[in-house]
């Protein structure tokens, strides 16, 4: 049984917005074992985002509050560290990848130089350790023109090179976890299959533990070993994937699911919208955040927040909160 | 309505822009591009960045000027109308971007970002624009008081769905949708997808849908056209493109899209990066990343082969490739 | 401002969907709560109020009359005493209020509306074929005038126009508007390949609609924030051209005042110029303090978060 790498209780993040105070992130409880691939998955406002800013200690207190029974960093609590100690561990035992590869570059400074920097800085390695090690890093993600990308500005390569370089930077150091925000939406479907390839390999290479933030159901389908689906910054599902996808307990993963255009040899297979709209973070429903768009809902629904419970039928660390989750539509898992 | 004459047709478009870059002083984004679409159908066009599909986009609503090759619409050269045959074509075709977040003017109300283009073409009274905005609005699902908002106000799928409706108030023949699901969550996008259909069904609007996005596509496409790097690598009716894909590009798209199915891990059939645009390779542009490249694919450039009949409305299956030679 | 970036596209969508009414989202809201500016905005609209006072004829309407005697100390007549002359200094000060605000509107008004103009036709016409030489042409005129030292070219033109009581206006006028017309071109060449531009363009919008409708506003945070620059530069310049003597005529400003008390110090008396430069700093430390405030309050990405 794998170690755990970060572990997470009753993390809640409370934002203000012009409407109010909101809680995007609602008591959410999870951990990521090393070498496995998370996949914290939803929609636009859903939280996950902010999650990631959470973890990491981004977010100014003068934005909001972040509290939280523990986060553990294999046997540091995060929730406990002082700014100066956040420092530490950004960059070095938890890194960070970003959605959008132009701006997390330095415009100014060649690709060879960032790269040096930061092994210089997390490795301690000299300037020569340090070019050598990048051009190695380079051809180990893949790049075959590791010395004409060392040479290169930022704003010459294309955003999916960008995209791998900022990977390799962020595992320097060989982080314990990888947080990726998102990290090929804005590529194309080729560079993204190469992307979603690399961090294959991390988590088996390496051991890190990956968190990778995504709304694209396809992207988890193809690399992650389990994923959690958010919705209106609670958790509403935790499955090992090949469970959440053939048997999805929670009506909202069934929906989403229903929406997710799939190509089909043998004919159009018509996405199914799902009614309502996701409604704003200031303004909550009591009880059970989805009941005003699932079809299944009652007033319990609408009255008592639904626990976290095992799915009925499946593998035993398939989770729903769900009062009237769905039959499992497998036999086996 | 006449089935003969295509609604739109691109012939042997070529579009250049000029870049300053090292020596080079134009790039060219389209080169050579050929298809029609009919009345009421949906074309999909698939390509990746690079692929020159915006270019095109633009270039038909006459943002750029073609340097080559015509664009007809029922018949005419789009580009050198004037006067009130070109406001009268600009009435019929309209084009929905990508990003909801700069489509809306933010200075503006949705209502008078509705009514702009009535007020332009002079379509009906002034004082039935106001209700024009709001069977607009309501087409798309959105309430009439989103009227008063401002897009700030709104989000991302409901700011696409009021550029869609802005599209739809004069009554158009045909709408551009440049990526304009690619930004969207996936239930807002499911809602569009049926929005458009519905669109298609009752008001016969034809669709000119560009995306990267194979799934989203085979949803909406009755035809299919692939871009690669300025060319067209083949065009087909769709259940064809999806069943029986005859260019190895086209395969190995379908191959790297992401399949939401556990169950079906597929490796990569692409090797290498995309070329830069500037300087595309000779030949048949995709030899350089294609699993089943021969020689003279680097010398000779392939021509049009129709592989598939075409039927009284469907397109005809054509591929670029020498494979195909037969 | 990574962080900024991330907590933007998440807390974005919070900004969507139900907020109601606030055109300028959250401008006025961050206004308000920025301290510095509010002091800024007090000081600014007493000025006015003052000015306003002297312009209907309820203030400061004494300034003139030289019924005093030489360099009188302040008095109950005479609430700061007296000049060289015998006139009031105190209702000096207050009508010099009505110039300092004549002055800084409309050099102000003036000088970002041409800048706003010239910037955004160069802006507009930047790169394209054919019409790129109104770009040219604009930037060239920018060029030459900035490398003018300023003051310099100022009092050449009051000089030249000298007797003419707008004279100062236009010199400042001539001057000023360039650092204006350089941002909005700027701004509008970010602004134009932006989609609500190209919408506009496809429907066929001449092109002086979309500028005037659809472009230009969005640059009012730029020019808000010039309009208080250029006050503040305004009176700053009256100031030196009184000095020079090619300030206000037939009137009083606070720049005269000034440059009478350069010889009344020498003699020991001060109130000319306490009097002036108290007035002088008070209006310009409110005029900066909310210059600052409008700044960060328009930018969006400067809130608190």
């Amino acid at each position: 049984m794998n170690k755990t790498a970060l572990s997470v209780r009753n993390l809640s993040v409370t934002l203000q917005t012009g409407m109010g105070l909101a809680r995007v992130v609602d008591s959410i409880s999870f951990s990521l074992q090393e070498g496995e691939i998370l996949g914290l998955v939803g929609e636009s406002g859903c939280g996950k985002s902010i999650t990631a800013a959470a973890l990491m200690g981004l977010i100014p207190s003068s934005a909001g509050i972040v509290k939280s029974d523990q986060i553990m960093l294999g046997d540091k609590n995060l929730a406990r560290l002082s700014e100066a100690g956040m420092r530490r561990i950004r960059g070095n035992e938890m890194s960070m990848v970003f959605q959008d590869p132009l701006t997390a570059l330095d415009p100014v400074f060649s690709i060879g130089s960032q790269l040096s920097m930061v092994l210089r800085r997390h490795r301690g390695e000299n300037r020569r350790q340090a070019r050598r090690s990048s051009i190695e890093m380079l051809e180990r993600a893949g790049m075959a023109d590791s010395q004409r990308i060392m040479q290169s500005y930022p704003h010459q390569l294309s955003g999916g090179m960008r995209q791998r370089v900022l990977i390799a930077m962020a595992m320097a150091s060989r982080p314990r976890v990888l947080i990726a925000d998102e990290p090929s939406s804005s590529l194309d479907v080729s560079t993204q299959a190469r992307i979603l390839e690399q961090f294959g390999e991390l988590g088996q290479r390496f051991g890190t533990a990956i968190l990778l933030i995504t709304h694209d159901l396809g992207v988890v389908a193809q690399v992650c070993d389990r994923a959690l689906i958010m919705y209106c910054g609670r958790i509403v599902e935790e499955a090992p994937v090949k469970s959440l996808y053939s048997s999805p307990a929670h009506p909202y993963t069934a929906g989403l699911l229903a929406a997710v255009p799939r190509i089909n040899s043998a004919g159009v297979q018509r996405v199914r919208a799902i009614p309502g709209l996701v409604p704003h973070p200031a303004d909550l429903p009591d009880g059970c955040h989805f009941a005003g768009r699932c079809a299944s809902a009652d007033t319990q629904c609408r009255t008592l927040v639904p626990g976290i419970q095992a799915a009925d039928g499946r593998n035993s660390t398939h989770l729903q909160a769900c009062h009237h989750p769905l039959p499992s539509a497998s036999h086996e898992d | 309505m006449k089935t003969d004459l295509p609604l739109l047709s691109i012939r042997d478009l070529v579009v250049n822009y000029p870049v300053s870059n090292r020596g080079r002083n134009f790039l060219t984004a389209v080169n050579g591009v050929s298809f029609d679409i009919h009345a009421g159908s949906i074309f999909g066009l698939v390509g990746e960045s690079g692929s020159g599909k915006s270019s095109l986009a633009h270039t038909i609503m006459r943002l750029i000027p073609p340097t080559g090759g015509e664009v007809l619409f029922k018949g005419e050269n789009l580009a050198q109308m004037k006067g009130p045959m070109l406001q009268k074509a600009r009435q019929k075709i309209q084009l929905v971007f990508q990003d909801p977040m700069a489509s809306l003017s933010p200075r503006r109300s949705i209502l008078q970002t509705l009514i702009e283009p009535l007020d332009h073409f002079h379509v009906d009274k002034a004082v039935q624009r106001q209700t024009r905005a709001v069977r607009a609005l309501e087409s798309v699902g959105l309430e009439a008081e989103v009227l008063q908002r401002f897009p700030h106000e709104l989000s991302g799928g409901q700011k696409q769905r009021v550029a869609l409706a802005r599209a739809m108030i004069t009554e158009p023949e045909l709408i551009i949708a440049d990526e304009a699901l690619s930004s969207l969550d996936v239930s807002v996008q499911a809602r569009i997808i049926q929005l458009i259909l519905d669109l298609r069904q009752k008001q016969g609007i034809a669709f000119l849908f560009i995306s990267h996005d194979l799934a989203v596509i085979q949803q909406l496409a009755d035809s299919v056209g692939v871009m690669y790097l300025g060319k067209m690598m083949e065009i087909a009716p769709a259940e064809r493109l999806f069943q029986q894909a005859a260019h190895p590009y086209t395969r190995s798209l379908l191959d790297a899209v992401p399949v939401p199915d556990p169950a079906h891990r597929k490796p990569l059939a692409l090797k290498g990066d995309a070329p830069s645009s500037l300087t595309p390779p000779a030949a048949c542009v995709f030899h350089t990343r294609c699993p089943r490249a021969e020689e003279q694919c680097s010398h000779i450039e392939p021509i049009k082969r129709q592989i598939g009949e075409a039927g009284m409305k469907n397109t005809a299956h054509n591929v670029w490739c020498h494979l195909w030679n037969e | 401002m990574i962080i900024q970036r991330v907590l933007e596209q998440s807390v974005g969508f919070l900004r969507s969907d139900h907020e109601r009414g606030t055109v300028r989202d959250g401008t006025w809201s961050r206004l308000k709560q920025d301290r510095t500016g509010i002091i800024g905005l007090f000081i600014v609209t007493v000025f006015f109020l003052i000015s306003l006072g002297v312009l209907l004829g309820f203030l400061g309407q004494g300034w003139s009359a030289a019924d005093g005697g030489r360099w009188e100390s302040a008095s109950s007549n005479h609430w700061m005493g007296t000049n060289l002359l015998g006139q009031d200094i105190f209702q000096r000060a207050i009508f010099s209020t009505r110039t300092a605000f004549e002055i800084g509107v409309i050099v102000s008004l003036l000088s970002t509306l041409l800048g706003a103009l010239l910037g955004a036709l160069a802006g507009w016409y930047n790169g394209k074929p054919r019409k790129t030489w109104i770009d040219g042409g604009v930037l060239w005129l920018t060029g030459v005038l900035d490398s003018i030292p300023f003051y310099l070219f100022v009092a050449a033109v009051a000089y030249a126009l000298q007797g003419w009581p707008w004279a100062m206006h236009v010199a400042m006028v001539a001057t000023f508007w360039t650092a204006t017309a350089r941002l909005v071109r700027a701004e509008v060449m970010r602004i134009r390949s932006r989609e609500f531009v190209l919408s506009a363009r496809t429907i066929g919008l001449p092109a002086p609609l979309i500028l005037f409708r659809h472009v230009l506003p969005n640059t009012l945070h730029i020019l808000f924030v010039q309009a208080t620059i250029a006050f503040v530069a305004a009176i700053k310049t009256e100031v030196i051209l009184s000095f020079l003597g090619l300030g206000v005529q037939d009137s009083v400003s606070w720049g005269l005042m000034l440059a009478e008390s350069t010889q009344e110090v020498l003699a020991g008396h001060f109130n000319n110029f306490l009097a002036a430069s108290l007035m002088l700093f008070l209006l310009l430390l409110g005029f900066n303090l909310l210059a600052d405030a409008l700044q960060d309050a328009f930018d969006p990405r400067q809130a608190a978060l």
